[in-house]
């Protein structure tokens, strides 16, 4: 159950990657920190308003304005010196990020308090209690995902992203305005991992470790999950979402290893992901 | 022939370097030969070849970690035969790893090497028996070297560990320039520029690479071991992303275009690194900052935007002359 929020949480962020990496194969390292950035904007808010809907309104938005600023004015002005150079700079940004946020708020965790409706158990059957907020995360989540999915298959706009992930040429031979389409997704992506960032506050603490942690899930994410699919990814998410949560029960030795090892077998095996088309 | 009066000039600076400098210099500067002769491996894969590779200290680090568990264990090894065996584990792990990824291109290629370094960086950090864990090992610097002319002297010697680190790098180096020089290296040249037209050509290019890897693994095992001899321990970090990234960060400071990037990148990344951190505690900033703008405005790194700017001022000397 820990192991399912913890990969609903991954998935948001992760799915916003994935879909970047398939359209426009940067990996994109600083889309872990947007999260985080996410994650110290709810902080900032909850510091000055004490209320966390607004965090969770204001912070996704503020976090899809950078995402889109980031790849407008950094990653599109560096795309014609290479995949090398983006693939770096996408490293270089998340590295002043990470010191950005040090700089301005320490190094310290800091904590966020649960909202007070959302805190508290649940009895759920019998005996076992489950925290409340953790419920509220999954069912969050569930409703964005919905929400993208929706929108992915449903409309105009998800099946323009949907061919630009596929073949971005053809897509633009046809009509599809795909710088267009690539900011939007950019925009979309940060925004999931802006939500992701705040509803992780009160999970977890704010810290600017976070960035580590979850670049790594994502990586192992979108590893075993395929490149650019979406599917793959949902799956992958609970997977990793379940070893860390089990490893460490189980493994505590190993558990760490056990996602990079699993990593390393797909590629070898298969290396264009569990899911993943073949290139 | 400037290139080669070049060098020359610059060996002999190099050998007169610790009569002239402190010790602290002597330091920075064996730090920067190590640094160069790793960031001439990550060239090899990177701008030789155009593999982009997430997990290059995984052969620094298997070099190190098998240099120093030789000098711990061991007493009785001779240090040139300790520094072999880092070469022969970077060989040997080059030559596996490659084994891995030949089929991968890509993104792909720069996420599973990113994998595998993880990995092998989760072994040393739990193995907490053969690897010392997070505490790393230590314990060789005081063992006593004797050398042919010199007489003896300890490990934690400054100007020895400079003497050998200089000359190991600058045969690493000369070494790697010769294998570029090789129809090997032309071939992964060419693989470079179009892979499928070299196969078509009925080259095999999966062996090429193969032999690139372990190439580049025993370059970087050697400075993995000259890099545990200055530093006299060895840790995890040694071998985590980071310090992959690291030296991705110097290739591109310097530019990977060519073999004077990625000295001219050890030499500011790590006279910067020292100097700005004692100014500054978020000097992590200042060279993120940095790195960000050099990749925006000179993709090329230094190297590459003083070029740029021979170029622009051309017309000067062409003027001169006619």
């Amino acid at each position: 159950m820990h192991g399912l929020v913890y990969g609903m949480l991954i998935f948001l962020v992760a799915s916003g990657l994935t879909l970047v990496l398939g359209m426009m194969d940067i990996l994109n390292f600083a889309h872990a920190s947007i999260y985080m950035i996410g994650a110290y904007i709810c902080y900032q808010t909850m510091q000055w308003t004490n209320n966390f809907w607004l965090a969770l309104l204001v912070a996704p938005l503020a976090c899809a304005l950078l995402g889109i600023l980031i790849e407008r004015m950094l990653i599109r002005k560096v795309h014609a010196s290479g995949h090398v150079n983006e693939l770096l700079l996408t490293f270089g940004l998340a590295m002043v990020i990470t010191e950005m946020i040090k700089w301005i708020y320490g190094a310290t965790p800091l904590p966020v308090t649960t909202p007070t409706v959302l805190s508290g158990s649940v009895r759920l059957w019998g005996d076992t209690m489950y925290p409340l907020y953790r419920l509220f995360i999954l069912l969050l989540s569930g409703i964005v995902l919905w929400i993208m999915f929706y929108l992915l298959k449903k409309t105009r706009l998800g099946i323009a992203i949907r061919a630009c992930v596929q073949d971005g040429v053809m897509a633009s031979s046809l009509g599809t305005d795909v710088s267009m389409v690539t900011m939007t997704v950019m925009g979309m992506g940060a925004w999931l991992a802006g939500i992701a960032g705040v509803i992780v506050a009160p999970y977890l603490s704010v810290n600017p470790g976070m960035f580590a942690d979850m670049i790594t899930d994502c990586f192992a994410v979108i590893a075993l999950g395929g490149l650019g699919s979406l599917a793959g990814a949902f799956v992958a998410s609970l997977l990793v979402g379940q070893i860390q949560s089990f490893g460490v029960i189980f493994l505590p030795r190993i558990s760490i290893m056990l996602i990079y090892l699993l990593m390393v077998l797909v590629f070898v095996v298969k290396p264009s992901g569990l899911f993943g088309k073949k290139e | 022939m400037t290139k080669i009066a070049g060098t020359a000039v610059l060996f002999v600076l190099g050998l007169l370097c610790p009569l002239i400098l402190g010790k602290f210099h002597v330091y920075l500067l064996s730090e920067v030969i190590i640094y160069s002769v790793f960031g001439i491996s990550y060239y090899l894969l990177l701008g030789h070849t155009g593999l982009l590779s997430f997990g290059h200290a995984v052969y620094f680090g298997l070099g190190a970690y098998t240099t120093a568990l030789l000098l711990c264990k061991v007493p009785a090894l001779p240090l040139p035969v300790a520094i072999l065996a880092g070469a022969f584990a970077g060989i040997l792990s080059g030559f596996l790893i490659g084994f891995i990824l030949l089929r991968l291109t890509r993104i792909y290629f720069s996420f599973a090497t990113l994998a595998i370094g993880q990995m092998l960086w989760a072994i040393a950090w739990k193995w907490r028996t053969l690897t010392g864990g997070d505490d790393g090992l230590t314990g060789w610097s005081s063992r006593n070297v004797v050398l042919p002319l010199f007489g003896e002297c300890t490990l934690s010697n400054v100007t020895f560990i400079y003497y050998l680190v200089f000359i190991i790098g600058f045969f690493c180096i000369f070494l790697t320039w010769y294998f570029t020089k090789t129809p090997l290296g032309n071939t992964l040249s060419s693989i470079k520029f179009n892979a499928n037209r070299t196969g078509f050509l009925g080259i095999n290019n999966a062996m090429a690479k193969l032999l690139l890897f372990s190439f580049a693994g025993l370059i970087a095992g050697v400075s993995g071991s000259m890099f545990i001899l200055l530093k006299k321990m060895v840790s995890p970090s040694f071998l985590d992303m980071f310090m992959s990234f690291d030296i991705a960060v110097i290739s591109v400071i310097g530019g990977y275009a060519g073999f004077a990037g990625p000295i001219v990148g050890s030499f500011v990344y790590v006279f910067m690194v020292e100097y700005v951190s004692s100014l500054t505690e978020n000097w992590q900033l200042i060279m993120g900052a940095f790195f960000v703008l050099l990749i925006l405005f000179y993709p090329g790194g230094i190297v590459g935007a003083v070029h740029h700017f021979k170029g622009k001022f051309s017309f000067l000397k062409r003027g001169a002359g006619s």
